[in-house]
Formats: structure tokens, C-alpha cells, sequence
């Protein structure tokens, strides 16, 4: 049993990507381990990045994204803005980054974009 | 025995008569791969069967023809292994089609005999478990089909289906409809009765524009009804719902019992189910494959996305029905725009969302608050999420000229009642004016769905529907 969709599917293999689908709860996510974070910015140099699968996707939007551990900026030794929920799911608790998103292009726009999404805030946190 | 079927894209069927054509009447050939799916049980008969689509038409390269006459036709299976080969890695039935341009009517033991050597290439290559499927083109456009499963004896299919802007049944046995439907073929002639009395087709919701879909495809000789619908009656329906009593809403009876139990009061020859729950739901998946037609009554934006995948991915036309009473934003009692819209869903048309019916944000809505309804009620808090607003207007005699209107789309894909053409893409009736367009419905090209024929016919993959579920 698969989760993700074949274009998603082709792209994380061609990218050599590795991702752990599961199902807990009633929810559906991928677990991307050992992201890169932006060097210098946070309290560790990697970490898990989740990201739910709502149902319907990739026809419509995943919405935010969740890491593992909690991240905190070293300036300021603080979580960033809108990351103060969490979100238990598969036996750990996420902390849960508020970024919205209604932009999504179906047909365009699938795991390649919320993986864009995803660097792009940790780049930007603040 | 187990039953099998196959429907073909109309561009399909079109290509296939000109690659097999030939000006002096020799026998011609093609390859086709099929989409597969696959019904544990049939609503209906209860029995597991097998459903075939085309997904694509291939011609056999000219290089490979060794000899054609009005007998016969021979050609080298070099590019008969390359077919095996696309079938293995994407998932597909290969399929090898033939002519019998002189019109008889079946398959010759020169037939069986060529046609077991294929498939026991085929096995021999892609392993146990393979499958071929052979069609003949009887003429210039009647069809018949079987299936080899093992070198031992083919299954017949007991139909082929041809669906463009038409559903073109050809079956070799037609079941006599009821004489109660005998002032119909005075309108219509006599074959349209046979047609619908061999249609299967599903009612997805069974409220103001479901129950009279249900109500008419019944009166009208329909063979086979699911209706499925996850509601209950409440007082607040009975300004529509047909077939409904006070009791029905005191007592809080699912909707799809009424409309089972009113259907079959009537005492025609239809067979109705009914299934209760979403129709996203595994459960539901056999009923919906086991259609010829899907009426998408529902108001809901998730459950109309999800519909319009089974339409691409399994050939089955979803007829849509959507009814916009817009109340004025003043307060005072009246309407800004009241207007009913019924939409074909089917390959080479624009899919709902490039049709701009179906709104994706409250699709995505929709599901949160089924799925997780405290989450939703936090993100409603956030302001995350929108929420839906008051209930909806509705009167019954606009939900039922709608439903009217989506009946309708399906006998002119029937029968040429309008002149010909089948049935339109797109209809929007202004109730208010009583004007009627159709709309031209172009798919964006970037869009998976319509914009590409990857998806059109490709029938049972995993995950279901390509989608997250």
C-alpha cells in the first residue's frame, strides 16, 4: 500500500529522497528524517519534518508542517513566531509551524512544493 | 462464471476503426492496454467481476505485418513483446484487436488457436496471474471481447461499452424491459428501453436533487439503482425530499432506506441498494465500479472531487447537479441568482476543476471537520478555516427541475432526442429567466486529470484514485 501519488513517488526516488509514510490516528503523513537545517540558526543542525496528508491531496493543499525536535532559534535562545502548537502523532509530539496555505495549483504543485515551503520558513523563521 | 465487460473511450473506438480499416476489406490488427478493475462484489448480483477500460491504442508498425487478407491476418510479435513488457511495468492488461471485415459475428478457431499462442507468450514473459484480452470488430463497429486467463478455454465478456458524448451498450443478449415502459418507445423507438434496462447506475446523495433523480431514473426503466448517502431525514428536508414522511423524519430514517423502500413500492422491474456512509468510503468503492453512470447529487466539494476521479480513472460518466439559490445580502427575503447547473464529467472535457464547480479549499475544509471534527473547530477559532454559512434555500421545484435537467443529459446520451450530438458538456438554466446555455468546458493543459490521458482509463492503482484517501 502506497500513500503518496506517483508524481510525488517520482520525484522523492529521483531526488533520492527517503520518507516514511504512516498512519496514525486517522491521519495520514510522510516523515522526511534528518533535514538539513539552515546553518547557525537552531539548537540542532537536523531534524524530522512531518507533513499530513489531507484527504483529497494533491488535489488540494497540505497544510502546515510539524518538526521534530522542537526547534529553537539560537538568537534569542526562543521557539520562532507560530510554532507554539502541537500535534501528537506516531508516539512523538510535533511542534507545530503555522504556515498557511491556500496557494496550491493542482496538477502543479505537489511534495516538491511543501518541501520548497518547508526550507523556505526554516530559512526565514524569525 | 465470472463476468467481465469493457468500455472504450469513443476516441479510442475511432482509432481503432482506422488503424483496422482497409480499402480492399482485409482483415486488420491493433494493441490496446486496459485499465483494470477490479469488484470483489457486484451490488447487485453480489458476485466478484472484473471491469476492463482503454487506456491507450497502440498500431502494430508496419514492419511487423507479414500477410492480410479478407481471411485472415498475420504479423510478427516483436512488437507484441514490447507490449507485454509496457503492460508488466505499468500495471496493465495487454489487449490484441482484430477485424472480421466480412461481419462474422464471434471468433474462428483460427482465432482461438493464434490467439492461444499469444497469451501463452505473454504468461510465458510477465508470469502467473497474466491476462489477455482480445477484441474483434465485427464490420466497421460492432464489437465483442473475451479474456484469456489460463490457455485453456477464453471468457467471454458479456458487453462492450463505447462512451464518448453517448453510452453505446453492445451486448449480445438484451434483457426485455417491462411493458410498463411501452409509451416511452413511442417516443423514443424501440431500443431505449433495452439500453435502460441494462444500465447500472449509482445516485450519490439523496436529498433535494437526489431523491427525484432517483425517483425518475426509476419510472424510466433504469435496471439497476445504488443510492448512497451517509444522511438521515430531518424535518427540515420533507420541503423536498421525495418519498419522505414526518414519520420517516421523527424517526430519523437513513435517506437511502426511504429511497430504497419507495422504489420498491413502485413494483417495476428495478433492483435498488442502498448503502449508508460517505461515498469516499472503502466500503462503497465496489458500487461505484459497478456503474455505467454516476448522478453526483451532493452539495459537498470533497465528495464532488473525489467523483471526478472516478469518472477519468474508471470511463464511468459522472453527471453532476449543482443548484445555486444565492439569498440577497440585504436581509430582505428574495434571491440574487437562482440557476441550476448539470455538468458531464468524462475524459477529453474539462474535469470540475478546471470547470471552476467544485471549490478545493472547502474540499479541504469538508474533510477536516469528518475526520477531526475538534481540530476543524480550533482551526475555525484560528480563523484557519472558513466555516460553512447558513443553511442553503431550497425549493423543491427548483431541486427537482434540476434533477430534471440531469435525467435528461442521460437519455440524450442514449438516445438522439435533441437531434444528435449525446449529451452536453455543460447546461446552466437561469430559473429566474428561464434561459439556458451550455458552456464550453476547455481542461487546462497543465491539469493531470483532464489535461493529460494519463489517468483516463488507467482503472485500480495504488493508492486508490492516485490520491491520498
Amino acid at each position: 500500500m502506497s500513500l503518496l501519488p506517483r508524481q510525488d513517488r517520482r520525484y522523492l526516488e529521483g531526488r533520492g529522497i527517503t520518507v516514511r509514510e504512516v498512519i496514525a490516528g486517522g491521519k495520514k503523513g510522510v516523515i522526511l528524517t534528518g533535514i538539513t537545517l539552515p546553518e547557525g540558526k537552531y539548537q540542532v543542525a537536523q531534524a524530522d519534518i512531518l507533513i499530513l496528508l489531507p484527504p483529497s491531496y494533491p488535489e488540494v493543499a497540505p497544510d502546515m508542517f510539524y518538526a521534530v525536535p522542537h526547534l529553537k532559534l539560537l538568537a534569542g535562545q526562543r521557539e520562532p513566531r507560530c510554532t507554539q502548537a502541537r500535534q501528537a502523532f506516531d508516539g512523538q509530539t510535533w511542534q507545530r509551524w503555522s504556515r498557511h496555505n491556500n496557494q496550491w495549483r493542482p496538477g502543479t504543485d505537489g511534495i516538491w512544493t511543501m518541501l520548497k515551503r518547508v526550507e523556505e520558513a526554516l530559512e526565514v523563521a524569525a | 462464471m465470472k463476468r467481465s465487460d469493457i468500455t472504450l473511450q469513443a476516441r479510442h473506438r475511432d482509432k481503432l476503426q482506422a488503424l483496422l480499416a482497409h480499402p480492399r476489406g482485409h482483415e486488420g490488427a491493433a494493441y490496446m492496454l486496459l485499465g483494470r478493475s477490479e469488484i470483489a462484489q457486484d451490488p447487485w448480483d453480489l458476485e466478484p467481476r472484473t471491469r476492463y477500460t482503454s487506456n491507450e491504442v497502440i498500431a502494430i508498425p508496419q514492419e511487423d505485418r507479414v500477410d492480410a487478407s479478407d481471411k485472415h491476418v498475420t504479423w510478427n510479435t516483436n512488437s507484441f513483446a514490447q507490449l507485454c513488457r509496457r503492460a508488466k511495468e505499468e500495471g496493465l492488461v495487454p489487449a490484441i484487436v482484430h477485424s472480421h471485415p466480412g461481419g462474422f459475428d464471434g471468433f474462428s478457431d483460427q482465432d482461438d488457436r493464434n490467439e492461444r499462442d499469444l497469451f501463452t507468450m505473454a504468461r510465458n514473459r510477465n508470469g502467473e496471474g497474466t491476462r489477455l484480452v482480445s477484441v474483434v470488430q465485427v464490420g466497421d463497429g460492432l464489437y465483442r471481447a473475451r479474456v484469456w486467463e489460463d490457455d485453456m478455454t477464453p471468457l467471454p465478456c458479456h458487453r462492450v461499452t463505447v462512451i464518448g458524448t453517448r453510452l453505446e451498450i453492445q451486448s449480445p443478449d438484451v434483457p426485455t424491459p417491462s411493458e410498463a415502459l411501452a409509451r416511452q418507445a413511442l417516443a423514443f423507438g424501440p431500443e431505449v428501453n433495452g439500453l435502460l434496462t441494462q444500465l447500472s447506475v449509482a445516485v450519490v446523495g439523496c436529498g433535494g436533487t437526489g431523491s427525484p433523480v432517483v425517483h425518475l431514473l426509476a419510472r424510466l426503466g433504469v435496471g439497476r439503482i445504488v443510492v448512497i448517502d451517509d444522511d438521515v431525514v430531518e424535518h427540515s428536508n420533507l420541503n423536498r425530499l421525495y418519498g419522505a414522511t414526518r414519520k420517516d423524519a421523527d424517526n430519523a430514517v437513513p435517506k437511502v432506506d426511504v429511497m430504497a423502500r419507495e422504489v420498491t413500492m413502485m413494483g417495476l422491474d428495478v433492483e435498488i441498494r442502498s448503502m449508508k456512509g460517505w461515498v469516499d468510503a472503502p466500503h462503497i468503492r465496489d458500487a461505484l465500479k459497478s456503474c455505467d453512470v454516476i448522478f453526483g447529487c451532493t452539495d459537498d466539494h470533497a465528495g464532488r472531487l473525489y467523483l471526478n476521479r472516478v469518472a477519468h480513472f474508471y470511463l464511468i460518466p459522472v453527471i453532476d447537479v449543482g443548484l445555486v439559490l444565492m439569498p440577497r445580502d440585504d436581509d430582505e427575503p428574495g434571491l440574487l441568482e437562482m440557476a441550476a447547473r448539470v455538468s458531464v464529467l468524462f475524459p477529453t472535457s474539462a474535469c470540475h476543476g478546471c470547470r471552476g464547480t467544485v471549490d478545493r479549499v472547502r474540499a479541504r475544509e469538508e474533510e477536516l471537520q469528518r475526520s477531526d471534527p475538534a481540530e476543524y473547530e480550533r482551526q475555525k477559532t484560528e480563523a484557519y478555516v472558513r466555516g460553512a454559512g447558513n443553511p442553503a434555500p431550497a425549493v423543491v421545484t427548483f431541486t427537482s427541475e434540476a434533477a430534471t435537467m440531469a435525467v435528461n443529459e442521460l437519455l440524450a446520451g442514449l438516445v438522439d432526442f435533441r437531434g444528435g450530438g449525446g449529451w452536453t458538456w455543460q447546461r446552466y438554466r437561469k430559473l429566474d429567466k428561464g434561459l439556458e446555455r451550455s458552456q464550453a468546458v476547455q481542461p487546462r493543459p497543465e491539469c493531470p486529470l483532464c489535461g493529460s490521458d494519463e489517468y483516463w482509463g488507467l482503472g485500480d492503482v495504488d493508492p486508490f484514485l492516485d490520491r491520498v484517501g
